[in-house]
């Protein structure tokens, strides 16, 4: 959240109206998250049903248990996970350059 | 213990919230902002049931979630600063140059 | 080594055709006349080595490959040497050849030279096929592929219009008659399992009568597209379109006989079915009299052959009409002699003459043209019927059957007799007796023919005076050596034909009466042209209504042309203008513009808004989850 912030505060935005969708799109828009809602209730009738298990310790929370798990048998995963983290930062400060930067770096 | 039917009632919820926010909004921060929410009820769901069924990996899946969620976060960030930067405005309205 | 008889005609075409202009004349006519000649000698080899086998094994098999398995068809590329294939074998090659040499002489000037001879070494190929079958699928591709070389060759001068459309015409009244010749396959094929000659006729008496008559009346429709009978005759003088050798070979020694040996390697179908001969017998009867009337009256050298030919052809399928098999088969070779020999001799005026081909301008051509004059009065000798030379022993022996079977046939025959030999001196006395009546141009042009024209002449001349002691009659103390060797052939039919005894004082009677009648019938056409000097009058002027009517040729192409030909065309304009423009052009063009608008509607869906797209996106889910909880 706090990138959002940052960002906001980079776009300098100005206390305009922001524009308006069209009425008959907003219309659309809440017969779809309705319709949702319903395949979703439909889904989650059953769930009552569904019986804890309490055998475990309550240990399932510690940060712990949950690195072994990680770096065991989801290592693979992770590697990849952060792979995926510098790419984005790498994308993400190319795209964020202003352009007379990116013109002037080419020789 | 809370049954866990109530948290998943409240994960629906806020899913729909998102998508509610995703469809109605024209400004394209306030429709990132709506994507965190739905990822975090997705989450919240993950949570819900590895504590429920004492299984781990319901947790490291919501570690990854985050990974990928921030991932997005950046450059779609990043792609709306450029946009401001050629259009001056935020609405996602003004990027139809790709039609027909 | 019998495939290499018709192998080389096929390689000589194939040389010369793709070689084109690049051979000189003499390597050309070199090829050309090599291929066909060497191709003769195998065939006299051949004869001589049958000869040597028992009569009843005289009957050679070569397979060369397997050609078609489908089912329960199976056909082989194989041939067939028998006696009868033997027979026609050595008259097309050795005739083929003397008109090979011909036309190296005829067509030196033309500049289609070489095209010219590829054509008539792919004719000789095609009809050897015909001729050598022994089956009746490699008996169609030779019969269809002379049709094709006909008219390739008749419209060998393909700039005029005219020669172009006579070759359409005579490819297309042969194909009207090939279907019957397919049809009546067909049947065979679906009665006897098979297409082989010998397969067939073993087990002829399985098929019943009524399926026998309809195929041999089926058969019979393709020999007469190809052999020029009523009613489908009217495209070989139309064919005279084409060089004087390509009438010579295909339009009178070859192509109208195939129709003469379908019927004869058939005989014992003919037999079976004894309706098919009367039919044959009338039409033959009809035809030969009918053209005949038409030649009395032609002002055209090769229109009066033309004709000739036609009426000649249905003599001899009187002579099948009649049960007499053999009897055709030697009026045909002896036909093939002084038929070629009188189409060259008209080729070697007309030469001389520089391309006049109408009698009422020649005249007294006896002093310039010695060689052509002598061996055109042989040749019309010969098909007067004039003993002995060779026209005498084939039509006598004609004469006599149908007089064993019938008096009335015997009459209109000999009528027909007489009205040959009548128009044939017409035509010859009016060429070369008489005033001379060209144009002093051409009298100062006149010279006799190359070597090479002449050579063949007197060749073919020397043939049609020997060639009728092939089959000398007992009465005449001969030994009718061909109708002994032909008859293993149609043995089988022989067998089923009631015979028709004559007496021999009735054959001398029959003999003797011929000859006076047609020693008379040259001395009235002696006396009209040669003493009286009466002259054919031009066209415009008035003339009986029967002499109209028989120049006309009895208005029967007129008669095609307004029943068949003009309802054909308003009947294609018809549908090309409704079925092809707008039934099918419509369908094709609808398809098009329909898949035009369809994208018209469907391209609105890219409108390039984001908050469209991620409402589509919104509805897709939803869709996706109530599939999945469905299920």
């Amino acid at each position: 959240m706090v990138l959002f912030l940052y960002v906001i505060m980079l776009l300098n935005l100005n206390t305009e109206d922001e524009p308006h969708k069209s009425n008959l799109l907003k219309f659309a828009a809440t017969i779809c998250s309705g319709l949702l809602l319903v395949v979703f209730v439909g889904s989650l009738k059953g769930t009552e049903m569904i019986v804890q298990n309490t055998t475990g310790t309550g240990t399932i929370g510690l940060v712990k248990n949950l690195g072994k798990v990680l770096f065991t048998d989801f290592l693979l995963p992770f590697e990849i996970a952060s792979v995926l983290l510098l790419a984005a930062m790498v994308g993400a400060v190319m795209l964020g350059k202003s352009e007379k930067t990116l013109i002037s770096k080419k020789p | 213990m809370i049954p866990i039917d109530y948290y998943l009632w409240l994960s629906a919820v806020l899913f729909t919230i998102g998508v509610l926010g995703v469809l109605y909004r024209r400004n394209a921060i306030i429709i990132f902002m709506c994507i965190e929410l739905m990822l975090n009820a997705v989450n919240l769901v993950m949570v819900a049931f590895s504590a429920y069924l004492n299984d781990a990996s319901g947790q490291v899946f919501v570690f990854f979630i985050m990974a990928v969620a921030a991932a997005e976060v950046s450059v779609g960030l990043a792609i709306l600063m450029m946009m401001y930067r050629n259009t001056r405005t935020t609405d996602i309205n003004v990027l139809n140059r790709l039609k027909w | 080594m019998i495939s290499l008889v018709p192998l080389l005609p096929l390689i000589g075409f194939l040389i010369i055709s793709l070689s084109g202009k690049k051979l000189s004349h003499g390597l050309t006519s070199a090829i050309a006349c090599g291929s066909v000649l060497i191709s003769f000698i195998l065939a006299v080899i051949l004869f001589f080595q049958l000869s040597s086998l028992p009569v009843d094994q005289r009957s050679i098999e070569v397979t060369l490959l397997q050609w078609i398995t489908a089912g329960d068809l199976s056909v082989n590329f194989s041939f067939l040497i028998d006696p009868l294939s033997l027979i026609f074998l050595m008259i097309i090659t050795g005739v083929g050849f003397l008109i090979h040499v011909y036309s190296v002489g005829y067509m030196n000037d033309d500049e289609g030279f070489n095209k010219f001879f590829s054509y008539l070494n792919l004719f000789i190929f095609f009809m050897l096929m015909l001729v050598m079958g022994s089956n009746y699928v490699v008996m169609f591709v030779g019969w269809e592929g002379v049709g094709l070389c006909s008219y390739l060759l008749i419209g060998f001068w393909f700039k005029n219009t005219e020669y172009n459309n006579a070759a359409n015409k005579a490819f297309i009244m042969n194909r009207i008659g090939d279907l019957g010749l397919l049809i009546g396959m067909i049947l065979i094929f679906m009665q006897t399992g098979s297409l082989n000659y010998a397969d067939v006729f073993s087990k002829v008496s399985s098929i019943d009568p009524s399926t026998i008559t309809l195929i041999t009346i089926l058969l019979f429709v393709g020999a007469m597209g190809k052999s020029a009978q009523i009613p489908l005759y009217t495209w070989l003088p139309d064919a005279m379109a084409g060089p004087t050798p390509v009438s010579a070979l295909i339009h009178a020694a070859t192509m109208v006989t195939a129709g003469i040996y379908m019927v004869c390697r058939n005989n014992v179908l003919y037999a079976l079915s004894p309706a098919t001969l009367d039919l044959i017998l009338i039409i033959g009867l009809a035809t030969a009299l009918f053209a005949a009337t038409i030649a009395l009256t032609q002002n055209d050298i090769k229109k009066v052959l033309a004709y000739s030919t036609v009426s000649q052809l249905g003599l001899m399928f009187v002579a099948l009409g009649l049960g007499a098999f053999s009897s055709g088969i030697f009026h045909m070779a002896t036909h093939a002699f002084f038929k070629a020999l009188l189409f060259l001799c008209a080729g070697s005026v007309i030469h001389a003459l520089g391309g006049e081909q109408d009698i009422r301008k020649m005249g007294g051509l006896k002093k310039y043209l010695p060689i052509t004059y002598l061996t055109f009065f042989i040749g019309v000798v010969a098909i007067s019927g004039i003993p002995p030379f060779a026209g005498f022993f084939s039509k006598d022996e004609i004469l006599a059957e149908a007089f064993a079977h019938n008096p009335i046939v015997y009459g209109l025959t000999l009528i027909m007799s007489l009205m040959t030999s009548f128009y044939m001196f017409r035509l010859f006395f009016l060429t070369f007796y008489g005033k001379e009546r060209a144009s002093h141009d051409v009298m100062h042009h006149i010279h006799e023919s190359p070597k090479s024209i002449t050579i063949p002449l007197i060749v073919l001349a020397v043939l049609s005076t020997i060639g009728g002691f092939m089959n000398v009659p007992e009465i005449l103390f001969g030994s009718e050596s061909l109708s002994t060797y032909l008859s293993p052939v149609f043995a089988q039919s022989s067998e089923l034909l009631t015979e028709h005894p004559i007496t021999h004082t009735t054959e001398y009677a029959l003999m003797g009466l011929v000859i006076v009648l047609t020693l008379v019938m040259i001395g009235i056409a002696y006396s009209m042209y040669v003493k009286k000097d009466e002259v054919p009058v031009a066209d415009q002027s008035s003339t009986s209504a029967l002499h109209k009517l028989s120049y006309n040729k009895y208005y029967v192409d007129e008669i095609y042309n307004a029943v068949i030909v003009k309802p054909l065309y308003w009947l294609s304009t018809k549908f090309d203008l409704i079925v092809e423009r707008k039934a099918i052009d419509g369908v094709v063009n609808l398809t098009g513009s329909a898949v035009i608008d369809w994208s018209k509607v469907l391209r609105l869906v890219q409108n390039g808004s984001t908050g469209f797209y991620i409402f589509i996106m919104v509805i897709g889910i939803v869709l996706m989850l109530t599939i999945t909880f469905i299920h």
